[in-house]
């Protein structure tokens, strides 16, 4: 069972990312599960959405503790938020940023082996005008990132998830998506040195 | 499927079946109760209730009702002193009702439109002989409610017009006589079986037997005499006159000989103000009104006392002439003497007191006393009486000591006198007078605060002659009355009643349905007007 | 057809399915979403029935119970406070003995205020007369409601099918979507006992004198005691037609385990994760909650050598109400240990370790045999 953990502000669609993935996988045949930890929402507040992806029945109602993947979709968060707390040792972390994965390095403990992923998922999102320009909706754009760097659910899926969870500016959505796929950057740390993937 | 057999809680038999009408002690009654304004109407007219009517802008009806027991609204409108407006609860809350000039407005439309009193159709008709005295109100009003119950009467009148004071009395520019003539031709003689024999005067009547030829007979002389001063050279000295000959000169277009004169009327009343309005509008040069109380205590109008002033006449309050002489030159020298205040008399004002040396001295062509007016009825002897069947000769109260001299009292005097009539013409016998002991509704009876704030625009546009908006502020002020003591269906019963025993009846009227009602007493606690009543349910 | 959707979308299509005559509602947090893709429907054209719109929860049911009087099939759905102020609506359409289906979202009630999910709204309306069921996920949720209103229009009283808040209301997760004719063939239109008719004029509900009033009562508690039967009868029907099955109450593993531990709702799933892991546990989750099937859970649990019962809920002054039922099940037979837990009050997350550590809890035999239940807290405090 694959257990992915998203943050993202009230806003931003982070909910939203989560259902999309959770279809993506489903119409790829495969048991998915999302949900949000809701609190008092409110727009900019820190959101947490969690999906599971499984072979068999998910019958499991906790929340994600140990996630596979975590995906940041707001960069400020790690600032005020453990993003990296419980994450899996060969886990993934996709941060919403325009600096390149080397620059968060840092977060890492030394004796973990972790992949990060960054993608200027914002940048995209204003240029397809997702959102408005002040607080754009990143949440699709990411999955495409997510797409590639994980290969969790292949790219089609997303594109055809996004058509069915959204109900308008479905083609932009689709659009960033592809341009988050190609543009996303990946980089393996490991204990002793670097490897590119 | 189930098993068990479900029952649900459902029943066929309505509650309608268990009367709870007789858990009740007490019992709720709707009743039409007398009314401030109707109590205190000489008249006994039903103010509330033709107020009720031109409130549904029914005003054809109003008018009928009105002229129930007042033949002459149009006039009545103008010269009534209104004690009903003065009674008024709503007085008590922001302002009377314009009663006054709601009829004045009602007797209007009526001549405009050429409106009919309604009389029976089918009505019996009796041939009886009655002969009435006098055409003046109490007359005419009594010859009118005659003629409505179906009998056929002969008035008397010893002038040539009728409407006796209204006519004679008062002077043109408070009541047309053009208006009086049509009111009552179309009201009173217009009904036929009435007939006026003008030109024959009371002493003439008894003088040729004239009366033995009737069943019953009224006299309706009304106040003919005029009250003199009784002091030294009142008598005898054409330069002094009563205010009601002056005034039935002036009325009649006969020479008034005060062109250019100084005129001095004496008195307080409608009479002596009109006297001396009627003087200065027939050329006097000065006129100057003397009172012997103040000027609040003048039973004239105010409006009329204001009108003269204007005019520049001058009123000197607590002053009363003591000896009248006429000099050489013809003019007439008045010595007078100031008044003080003293004890309230039985008039409920202050009574004047002469102050020993303050006597001084006024000049004038021309003397008016109005000092007031007291029946006439020296010509009913007592032989004469004796020479009548004395049971059969009424006299209207306005006619005799007892009445109050005001034009509706004359009229409610001639109300009471066709009731008093019609009985002894059906039953031969007096009939016995009891006192209605009925107690108006008084205002802490009431619940105003269901009423809202709103004062009368009729009484400050009485003037208007635009129909259509007469006709609204007519029905606005209708609107303002309380309806006190009466139901008119306003539903507050039926909303509060919590047995839903408050039933509307088809004519839009609300009624009790005692198989249901327990008594509570809620509907008339919270009757605005207190219509409802609370009895002792009467058990065996 | 298979769809990934949230609990509530679950709720709503299954309502769809039954053809409601009339729905009202009353929007509250985590049920407002059902509500409001039941509205979309109703304004599409997609579901003929009339949405009626009012004030508060007391009135949606009284709408309600009006409409079923009437003799429409009749669906609401409600949450938390709007579930307490409909409590008095409640017994008026038991008594009644109205068919209506409602769903309820589970939330905890304030003070103080949160919107997270536990039993106590629910399990507050125990004594109301209504049928109740508690589901794990949406598929159960959305074919709870298709039997629901099949039970209800059968024994003439009301069926509450009961959501989580969040968990399972707002989670997604694949569903089973059935077909509109077999719904329809499964669930046909409903025909009533007995309307409000104006050509029959007759009063419902209105006053009774105590001895007619005691047998409308005992009316009501033997046609609450043939639920179960109905239940059954109803599942096995549903069975045929859908594949999938029912009963009051489930048992995952043997009947003569070590353990066995007593859930329901969502707990109840991650409950099965963790007992792959113990071969010496088995899983009773009760689906069925009034009528309490006392039987059932007698015969199913008077092998297990120690039970333990996790709630959601708290009965001030007494335990979680499930472990006291499941108590009173056991009575007659051999005593045994029962331990009980009182997890996830007001949404706190019952993860998989901790059910863990409630197993191993009950298993270690040098634990007391306790009176008292041990509250989520106390346990994640103990080594």
């Amino acid at each position: 069972m694959i257990e992915i953990r998203f943050h993202g502000r009230g806003g931003q669609g982070t909910v939203t990312a989560a259902n999309v993935l959770s279809q993506a996988a489903f119409l790829e045949g495969k048991h998915s599960q999302s949900f949000p930890d809701f609190g008092t929402e409110r727009r900019g507040a820190p959101v947490t959405a969690f999906c599971r992806i499984d072979e068999k029945k998910i019958n499991i109602h906790s929340k994600i503790y140990q996630p596979d993947c975590v995906i940041v979709l707001e960069i400020s968060l790690i600032k005020t938020i453990d993003v990296m707390n419980g994450l899996k040792k060969g886990g993934w972390l996709i941060l919403n940023t325009k600096k390149k994965p080397e620059d968060y390095e840092h977060l890492l403990d030394s004796n973990r082996d972790i992949r990060i992923a960054t993608i200027d998922a914002t940048g995209i999102a204003i240029v397809k005008k997702l959102g408005s320009e002040k607080a754009p909706i990143v949440n699709t754009t990411i999955l495409g990132a997510l797409a590639r760097a994980t290969t969790l659910v292949r790219l089609e899926s997303v594109l055809k998830a996004i058509e069915k969870e959204l109900e308008q500016k479905i083609s932009d959505n689709q659009a960033a998506s592809k341009e988050a796929y190609e543009k996303v950057q990946i980089q393996l740390f490991e204990k002793e040195g670097e490897n590119d993937v | 499927m189930s098993k068990n057999e479900i029952i649900l809680p459902k029943h066929y038999k309505s509650t309608l079946n268990i009367k709870t009408g007789d858990w009740r002690t007490l019992r709720p009654e709707i009743r039409q109760k007398k009314s401030a304004c109707q109590a205190n109407c000489p008249a006994g007219n039903r103010i509330r209730d033709w107020i009720q009517m031109a409130k549904e802008g029914k005003f054809y009806e109003a008018w009928q009702l009105l002229t129930e027991t007042n033949p002459l609204p149009a006039v009545l409108g103008r010269v009534c002193p209104h004690p009903c407006e003065t009674a008024c609860l709503r007085a008590q809350f922001d302002e009377a009702i314009a009663i006054n000039a709601l009829e004045k407005n009602l007797g209007d439309l009526a001549l405009e439109n050429n409106w009919r009193i309604n009389t029976p159709s089918n009505q019996p008709l009796f041939d009886r002989h009655i002969a009435i005295i006098g055409a003046g109100p109490a007359g005419l009003s009594c010859a009118y409610q005659l003629r409505r119950l179906g009998y056929k009467v002969d008035i008397f009148e010893a002038e040539n017009v009728s409407g006796g004071m209204l006519y004679l009395g008062i002077p043109e520019y408070r009541l047309p006589k053009d208006l009086l003539r049509r009111e009552i031709e179309n009201n009173v003689i217009s009904l036929g079986r009435i007939e006026i024999h003008y030109g024959i005067t009371a002493d003439y009547l008894l003088w040729h037997h004239f009366l033995f030829d009737f069943d019953i007979v009224l006299v309706a002389t009304g106040r003919a005499k005029s009250r003199k001063l009784n002091i030294e050279g009142e008598e005898k000295n054409h330069q002094v006159i009563s205010g009601l000959d002056f005034l039935k000169n002036v009325n009649l277009g006969r020479e008034t000989n005060i062109d250019g004169d100084i005129v001095i009327v004496v008195g307080g009343g409608n009479t002596a103000v009109d006297a001396a309005r009627s003087a200065k509008m027939n050329g006097a040069r000065s006129v100057s009104v003397l009172y012997r109380r103040r000027e609040e205590d003048m039973p004239a109008f105010k409006e009329e006392i204001e009108s003269a002033k204007k005019e520049g006449i001058e009123i000197t309050t607590l002053v009363t002439p003591v000896r009248i002489e006429r000099r050489c030159d013809g003019i007439l020298r008045i010595e007078c003497i100031r008044m003080d205040l003293g004890e309230t008399d039985e008039t409920g004002r202050p009574k004047p007191v002469s102050i020993s040396g303050s006597q001084f001295v006024l000049f004038s062509h021309t003397l008016i006393i109005a000092i007031g007016e007291e029946p006439e009825l020296s010509f009913l002897t007592e032989s004469c009486r004796r020479e009548l069947f004395p049971e059969n000769v009424f006299i209207a109260s306005d006619a005799s000591e007892n009445g109050g001299g005001l034009v509706v009292e004359a009229i409610g005097s001639g109300n009471k006198a066709a009731e008093e009539m019609d009985f002894y013409l059906k039953n031969g016998s007096r009939m016995e007078l009891l006192p209605n002991r009925e107690k108006p509704v008084q205002f802490s009876d009431l619940n105003p605060e269901y009423f809202e704030y709103r004062r009368s625009r009729l009484r400050r546009y009485p003037l208007t002659r635009d129909k259509e908006v007469i006709g609204r502020v007519m029905k606005e002020e209708a609107e303002r009355c309380f309806s006190c003591g009466s139901c008119n269906s306003c539903g507050n019963c039926w909303l509060f009643c919590p047995d839903l025993a408050v039933l509307e009846t088809r004519d839009e009227k609300f009624g009790i349905n005692y198989d249901y009602c327990k008594g509570c007493g809620i509907c008339a606690v919270e009757c605005p007007r207190n219509a409802i009543d609370m009895e002792m349910e009467v058990k065996e | 057809m298979r769809e990934l959707i949230t609990g509530n979308m679950a709720v709503a299509l299954a309502a769809k399915f039954c053809r409601p005559e009339v729905i009202s509602a009353y929007p509250i947090t985590p049920q407002t979403t059902i509500i409001e893709y039941l509205a979309k429907m109703v304004a599409k054209g997609e579901l003929k029935a009339e949405y009626i719109k009012v004030e508060s929860e007391h009135s949606a049911m009284a709408a309600c119970i009006g409409a079923a009087a009437a003799g429409c099939r009749v669906f609401t759905a409600t949450s938390s406070q709007g579930l307490l102020l409909m409590h008095e609506m409640l017994f008026q359409a038991s008594g009644l003995r109205l068919p209506i289906v409602m769903v309820n979202v589970n939330r905890a009630v304030g003070a103080p205020w949160t919107i997270h999910t536990d039993q106590t709204d629910s399990m507050a309306q125990r004594d109301t007369g209504w049928i109740q069921f508690y589901c794990e996920d949406g598929q159960e949720v959305l074919d709870m409601i298709i039997q629901g209103f099949k039970i209800a229009e059968k024994i003439s009283l009301p069926v509450m099918v009961i959501s989580e808040g969040f968990i399972l209301s707002h989670t997604t997760s694949p569903v089973e979507i059935p077909e509109q004719e077999k719904a329809d063939e499964f669930l046909p239109p409903y025909q009533p006992k007995w309307k409000l008719d104006t050509d029959n004029p007759m009063a419902f509900g209105g006053h009774a004198s105590s001895n007619i009033y005691s047998e409308l009562r005992r009316n009501i508690q033997k046609s609450m005691e043939e639920v179960g039967e109905i239940q059954m009868e109803t599942a096995s029907e549903f069975f045929r037609l859908f594949g999938r099955k029912y009963l009051p109450v489930e048992v995952e593993g043997s009947l003569d385990s070590e353990i066995l531990l007593v859930t329901s709702g969502t707990i109840s799933g991650t409950a099965r994760e963790v007992i792959k892991n113990y071969p010496d546990v088995s899983l009773m989750k009760i689906r069925m909650f009034r009528p309490f099937p006392y039987n059932l859970v007698r015969k199913l649990s008077c092998h297990a050598k120690k039970i333990a019962v996790i709630d959601r809920n708290i009965s001030f002054g007494s335990r979680g109400i499930f472990a006291e039922s499941v108590r009173s099940s056991l009575y007659g037979i051999p005593p045994r240990p029962v331990f009980e837990f009182i997890f996830g009050i007001g949404g706190e997350d019952v993860t998989p370790e901790i059910i863990s550590k409630a197993i191993d809890f009950t298993a270690d035999d040098s634990n007391p045999y306790w009176l008292k239940p041990i509250w989520q807290k106390e346990l994640e405090g103990m080594k």
